[in-house]
């Protein structure tokens, strides 16, 4: 195996997943993937898997066989999420716990077992939220709710793996062009990106930016904090 | 490589996991592998970084030679009244009880 780092991306068919993906594997990383469908990004260093990230026995397989290829891993991005543009009084039970199943119970296990495979090394570990968080955006509820229980596991879990030499930490973008805010009506983007300094959507490279300081080995003593893009 | 099907397979492969856990603690955290040696309250010198060392060393030990995933700490295991990680030969006895 050569040196180059071992890097896991959660929610890497499309999106921004799938950019940071490309940006590792053009800094040379390997880099392992997954979503619910397959995908067509191709590398001799990309391997995808097919899985849901709140189903935990999938996921148990994924990192299991990282460490089997790998031996261990070096940085996980939890970027996997859902949303639903809903009003807490007609979003039903069902929605809520399927978004908080993937969006933070997904995090919570990829931490878990990311760190299993870090805790002999050192490893970096991203958590990727949204300015939702700070926004409090009406007709959010359910989403926000999940993402910010990701930023206060993201601060507890920093204190929890200091000793073992692991960094987590968080960015949380702007609105960016996916599947993820297709939903949002014109008028709602609009005003929310009055919001932002400067008002515009973030981009793959507004947060492969900030992931690349936090992952950089350098950031050994940055941890357990939370960048937010757009002067949140 | 061997099966630890017996008492003392499994705990050799614990007190392997021991030495492990030891490489990464301070001299005075480190613990003998000797079965009276206490893993929890009083007299114990491993701290709770030291004690989930030693549970994800045991795990990793048991996957890399049999293949089997353990999952050691768990709501039974905890509720019980005599914890199973109270000494090291209690430890090897669950560990043992969780491979049947």
């Amino acid at each position: 195996m050569d040196d180059a780092r071992v890097v896991l991306i959660t929610g890497t068919r499309r999106g921004l997943g799938r950019g940071l993906a490309e940006h590792f594997l053009a800094g040379g990383a390997h880099v392992i993937g997954c979503s619910r469908r397959p995908t067509d990004l191709e590398s001799p260093r990309y391997r995808h898997h097919v899985l849901d990230v709140g189903d935990e026995v999938a996921m148990l397989e994924m990192f299991g066989e990282t460490r089997d290829e790998f031996g261990h891993l070096d940085v996980l991005i939890n970027n996997a999420g859902i949303a639903s543009m809903n009003l807490a009084l007609l979003t039903p039970t069902e929605t809520l716990e399927r978004i908080l199943t993937t969006n933070l119970t997904g995090t919570f296990i990829a931490c878990r077992e990311a760190a299993r495979l870090m805790r002999r090394r050192a490893g970096r570990i991203v958590n990727v939220v949204t300015v939702a968080v700070r926004l409090h955006l009406a007709g959010e509820a359910a989403y926000i709710a999940s993402k910010a229980g990701v930023v206060a596991l993201t601060e507890v879990l920093a204190r929890e793996l200091a000793p073992m030499g692991i960094t987590v930490n968080a960015v949380g973008p702007g609105p960016i062009d996916t599947d993820l805010i297709g939903g949002v009506p014109d008028a709602a983007m609009n005003a929310l990106l009055q919001r932002l300094l400067p008002p515009r959507k973030s981009t793959v490279a507004d947060v492969a930016n900030v992931i690349d300081f936090f992952v950089s080995k350098a950031s050994d003593s940055v941890t357990a904090q939370t960048i937010y893009l757009g002067g949140v | 490589m061997t099966l630890p099907s017996s008492h003392d397979g499994v705990r050799s492969m614990v007190y392997e996991a021991v030495a492990r856990t030891n490489e990464d603690l301070e001299p005075e955290m480190r613990i003998e592998a000797r079965p009276d040696e206490m893993l929890m309250g009083p007299g114990a010198k491993l701290d709770s970084l030291g004690f989930v060392s030693l549970i994800l060393e045991i795990e990793a030990l048991a996957h890399e030679r049999l293949g089997v995933t353990l999952e050691l700490v768990n709501d039974r295991a905890l509720s019980q009244e005599r914890s199973p990680f109270r000494t090291l030969e209690s430890l090897v006895a669950y560990v043992e009880a969780s491979m049947d």
